[in-house]
């Protein structure tokens, strides 16, 4: 298995893209080029060949995780179109964020587009708030999805404001001082990755060994200024074997996106 | 939260996962809902091998629902079940699979249990006092 495949041949299949309308002055991460680039990375003939070889139907049930969900939409398009995508609907589904607003956005925009493709949608669990995977039990997850705050920043946003005991409220529509530095703050944690915009992925990554099932996949989003090189050549050292392939990249802007799977 | 999910969560605290009263967390002053679910009997076949039965019997047992003390047997239900299965229009699944009284009776209670009850309100935590 070569760690740098040519990219893929085929075209993404054109599924439909999931509503996110109903999200009006939430301080979530909006649909971007990253999203959507996750999206074509799933649509992908040769992906969806490879994640039907790794999860055969008939096989227990898969679990399937998004990290940092945001807008729900990259969530809320697997779940809908798992039929076509995973080649079985008995797929479970669940989201995660630090932000409960993103989960409560989640939480529809799934559960929407889900009942709008009946034929081929998943069961759509619970969106849960928690820290990358912390509230999982080990070893339990088949497709994990990350993209995460990847941008890099000479700060890095410490998660400490909302781990201070107090439950989290929903933010919309805010009126408030205390409301507008929460939708700064929550904003800062979608897109600031560090240094190398790399220290949320990182910590991720060095405990993927615990997160993933044996046949758990990782699609991790990067961008060039995480030097994607450097990351190939960290995972591909880690312990029992990793493989880390390329399966899509594009130019967006001022910015080279790449989607990567990782996997025992 | 379904009470499906309870069955992979455990304590977040990285210290605690190894400890044997991180999973499963346990349910109190918890307020339900049912909330009907399309009927789907491959997803809970399918399910059944991946669930932790021990950890699913205390916490129905939390919310006032007794399962058997040990994990239900069921025939696979196969691909070409699968392949035949409809659905209809309000999303449950036609199954010619040949599935018998019991094992049906026991989907049914699976799919009431994991799928249609909601935890609304309430608390987990990891000690049971």
């Amino acid at each position: 298995m070569t760690s740098t495949p040519a990219l893929p041949p085929g075209t993404p299949l054109k599924l439909p893209t999931p509503s996110t309308s109903h999200i009006t002055s939430q301080p979530v991460y909006p649909p971007s080029e990253d999203s959507y680039l996750l999206l074509d990375a799933f649509s992908l003939p040769s992906e969806i060949a490879f994640i039907s070889s790794r999860l055969p139907a008939g096989t227990p049930s898969p679990l399937l995780v998004e990290i940092g969900t945001g807008s729900g939409i990259v969530s809320a398009f697997l779940a809908a179109h798992a039929g076509v995508l995973f080649g079985r609907q008995d797929v479970i589904t669940m989201g995660l964020d630090v932000s409960y607003t993103a989960n409560t956005v989640t939480s529809t925009t799934i559960s929407n587009t889900c009942s709008e493709h009946p034929e081929t949608s998943a069961t759509f669990l619970d969106c849960m708030t928690s820290d990358l995977t912390s509230c999982l039990k080990p070893n339990c997850v088949d497709i994990l999805v990350f993209n995460p705050p990847y941008v890099p920043t000479s700060e890095h946003p410490s998660l400490s404001t909302l781990r201070d005991g107090k439950q989290q409220k929903v933010i919309v529509n805010s009126k408030s001082r205390e409301d507008y530095d929460m939708e700064d703050y929550l904003f800062s944690l979608t897109y600031a990755g560090g240094d190398k915009g790399m220290e949320t992925t990182d910590r991720l990554l060095d405990q993927l060994h615990e997160v993933l099932s044996e046949r758990g996949v990782l699609y991790l989003l990067l961008c060039a200024g995480n030097r994607p090189p450097e990351v190939l050549g960290r995972v591909t050292a880690m312990e029992s074997g990793w493989k880390m392939e390329r399966v899509i990249e594009r130019r967006a802007g001022g910015e080279i996106l790449s989607i990567w799977r990782i996997y025992r | 939260m379904k009470l499906l999910t309870a069955n992979f969560i455990s304590c977040a605290v990285k210290a605690c996962k190894s400890s044997s009263l991180s999973f499963p967390l346990h349910f109190k002053d918890a307020e339900l809902a049912s909330k009907s679910v399309p009927y789907n009997p491959l997803l809970l076949s399918n399910l059944l091998p991946r669930l932790d039965w021990p950890a699913l019997v205390t916490s129905s047992k939390e919310l006032g629902f007794t399962l058997p003390d040990t994990k239900p047997e069921l025939p696979r239900l196969s691909a070409t079940a699968a392949a035949a299965a409809t659905t209809t229009s309000d999303g449950d699944m036609n199954m010619d699979s040949g599935v018998g009284e019991e094992d049906e009776k026991t989907l049914r209670m699976l799919h009431k249990v994991l799928m249609e009850t909601e935890v609304v309100e309430g608390k987990m935590s990891k000690n049971n006092l």
